[in-house]
């Protein structure tokens, strides 16, 4: 047993060896690690509240007392951009976890025991996977109406299909390999057999969808509230304060600056740190 | 070949009658029905009454499916719009060959853009040329195209004046949002490229090319390009798909009047006949993408071409 644990240990050492070896990747981590802090601590750092109005200040150019500006209802841009943060990171951070605990389980079940099952979430995959996934967002969001709630919900609609299949093609592989032969025959449950040999054996390629799935599922989001059919006001996530600060844009650029950094800051440590847990985790598949 | 091809096409239509059946029964959720929204929220009870009985709207659901379903098929009618009263496939007809034009003109844009940077990361393998080139294409892809469009519109339009932000007018109103698409998406295209290369630059034949004395030029153009098309073409392809959905959310950036932009309005205005009717149009459109992206590989690749063709050979054989 302490051997396993040891072995265990080496090769989480050499994971991160691997992962810091590129100085991009670092960068990344440390881009992401101060990103969720600061907006874990949005409610001590904000010097305002998300909707402190005072139209008397609206549109202040950045200064020492407003770090980004304010927006046209006076609002702290900076302050905003912290709580629109959390909205932005939890929706991508649950909603992914979700979609991938529902997609994996059901492709490993399905591509684990085959049959009708498997046939008929195929041929349901098929179909949600036959448009382009934005569209099906939009249409899911089209449908429930707005708010957090269901632009989340649209978000792991849209994620299910591919995680499945992933998880399946995966199943499929190794349903074949000898070790798993030996499981069947030391009459393990299909219980153990999924969690304790399928499961464990598929994560690598699973670690890297979902960071790169968390960067997937915040711009959906964002993209849905730019649209006008995400979170509406006054929440601030940032994908709906850079469709209010477009009218003001040419006059007001720092209006969409702040938030529109904020979400290209997120989304590129997470696929810088995808590609890099990618290589670190496959060397294989490395050019 | 024809065969394959039949046999793709067919196993597009039950999917597509999947599609129907999940955006109607969706749609069936959304909030407010056909009569309200004709009628508008003071409309009283009875006349909504009324026009929800003349329109079928009691029906079980299944029965309203197959209406529609029926109308679609043997007529190629999708309804009306609830907001000009116009059919909706004649509305979508106007509109679609602009979301062509910009989905294609994007696939060009980033394809040209793509392999081009990519080409130069893997000549120059590890050079800062390669470093920059990687680093922008992934901030590409980390920016969100309508931050990327606002910014585009900033800089071109507000600032410098030099280019149209929204509308569609002429050629000059399509630059921005085709640099908005192509910067988006052009990063998987580089990095298919790069390591498509690299992995031919390793071949014997290279060496042997090389060997003989052949020119740069026709080395890395002739020889490592054509060889390294297969996987670049399948990524146009996948791009081209996605392109098709992008093409959305940068129609309703840079007010392109396009099926995207009129689903998205239709959205706001309840107007679902029209929702539904885009969102078919786009799923078959993706669908005939896919499958065209896939017999353009075997035009591409003798070697795929003779593998279907063997294929369904093999099974005509067993099933006669």
């Amino acid at each position: 047993m302490n051997q396993k644990r040891n072995k265990t240990l080496l090769r989480i050492r050499e994971f991160f060896r691997l992962l810091f070896r590129k100085k991009i990747t670092v960068l990344a981590l440390a881009i992401f690690l101060v990103l969720v802090v600061m907006v874990l601590l949005a409610p001590v750092i904000a010097p305002y509240g998300y909707d402190d109005q005072d139209i008397s200040r609206a549109f202040t150019s950045p200064c020492r007392e407003f770090l980004f500006g304010t927006d046209k209802l006076g609002r702290d841009i900076f302050s905003r951009v912290l709580y629109g943060g959390r909205i932005s990171l939890s929706i991508g951070i649950i909603a992914t976890l979700i979609a991938s605990a529902v997609g994996i389980l059901l492709g490993a079940v399905s591509g684990y025991y085959g049959g009708w099952f498997d046939n008929v979430l195929m041929r349901l995959f098929d179909v949600l996977m036959s448009m382009p996934p934005i569209l099906l967002a939009i249409a899911i969001s089209a449908s429930l109406g707005n708010g957090i709630m269901n632009a989340a919900l649209a978000v792991i609609v849209t994620a299910i299909p591919m995680k499945a299949r992933l998880a399946r093609g995966q199943v499929l592989t190794i349903r074949s390999q000898e070790y798993m032969e030996a499981a069947i025959a030391t009459n393990a449950s299909t219980a153990q057999i999924i969690f304790r040999h399928v499961l464990p054996n598929i994560l690598p390629v699973i670690i890297v969808q979902i960071t790169l799935t968390v960067a997937g599922s915040i711009t959906t989001v964002a993209s849905l509230s730019y649209l006008g059919l995400g979170v509406q006001a006054p929440f601030p996530e940032w994908g709906a304060m850079l469709s209010a600060g477009r009218s003001y844009l040419k006059d007001y650029p720092y209006v969409i600056l702040a938030p529109g950094i904020a979400l290209l800051l997120t989304l590129f440590s997470l696929n810088v740190l995808g590609d890099g847990i990618r290589d670190a985790l496959d060397p294989r598949l490395k050019d | 070949m024809a065969r394959y091809i039949g046999k793709r096409v067919l196993t597009m239509i039950p999917v597509l009658i999947g599609v129907s059946l999940l955006i109607f029964l969706l749609l069936e959720l959304a909030p407010g029905d056909a009569a309200q929204s004709i009628l508008g929220d003071y409309a009283s009870e009875e006349s909504l009454n009324e026009l929800r009985e003349e329109m079928g709207l009691n029906d079980p659901l299944i029965v309203q499916y197959g209406r529609f379903m029926k109308d679609l098929l043997l007529k190629g009618d999708l309804g009306n719009s609830y907001q000009t009263g116009r059919p909706v496939l004649e509305t979508i007809l106007e509109r679609y060959p602009m979301t062509i034009l910009v989905a294609i003109l994007a696939v060009i844009a980033t394809a040209l853009l793509g392999v081009t940077t990519g080409l130069l990361s893997a000549v120059k393998q590890y050079s800062w040329i390669d470093n920059i080139c990687t680093v922008i294409g992934m901030i590409g892809v980390s920016s969100p195209s309508f931050f990327t469009g606002l910014i585009l519109i900033f800089i071109f339009s507000g600032k410098l004046g030099w280019l149209p932000a929204s509308g569609s007018y002429g050629p000059q109103y399509f630059i921005l949002p085709i640099i908005t698409m192509a910067f988006g998406s052009c990063a998987s295209q580089m990095r298919m490229t790069r390591s498509a290369m690299l992995e031919v630059m390793r071949q014997d034949y290279i060496r042997t090319a090389k060997a003989k004395g052949q020119g740069d030029k026709k080395i890395v153009f002739h020889h490592e390009l054509r060889n390294a098309l297969v996987p670049i073409i399948t990524v146009i392809g996948q791009q081209a798909g996605v392109l098709l959905g992008g093409a959305m959310i940068v129609e309703q950036i840079f007010s392109i009047p396009g099926v995207g932009k009129l689903m998205i309005d239709s959205i706001g205005t309840r107007d679902y006949p029209m929702v539904r009717g885009g969102v078919l149009f786009i799923a078959l459109s993706f669908s005939v993408v896919n499958l065209l992206v896939d017999l353009a590989y075997s035009t591409v690749d003798p070697r795929i071409r003779s593998q279907l063709v063997h294929q369904s050979k093999k099974k005509k054989g067993a099933s006669a």
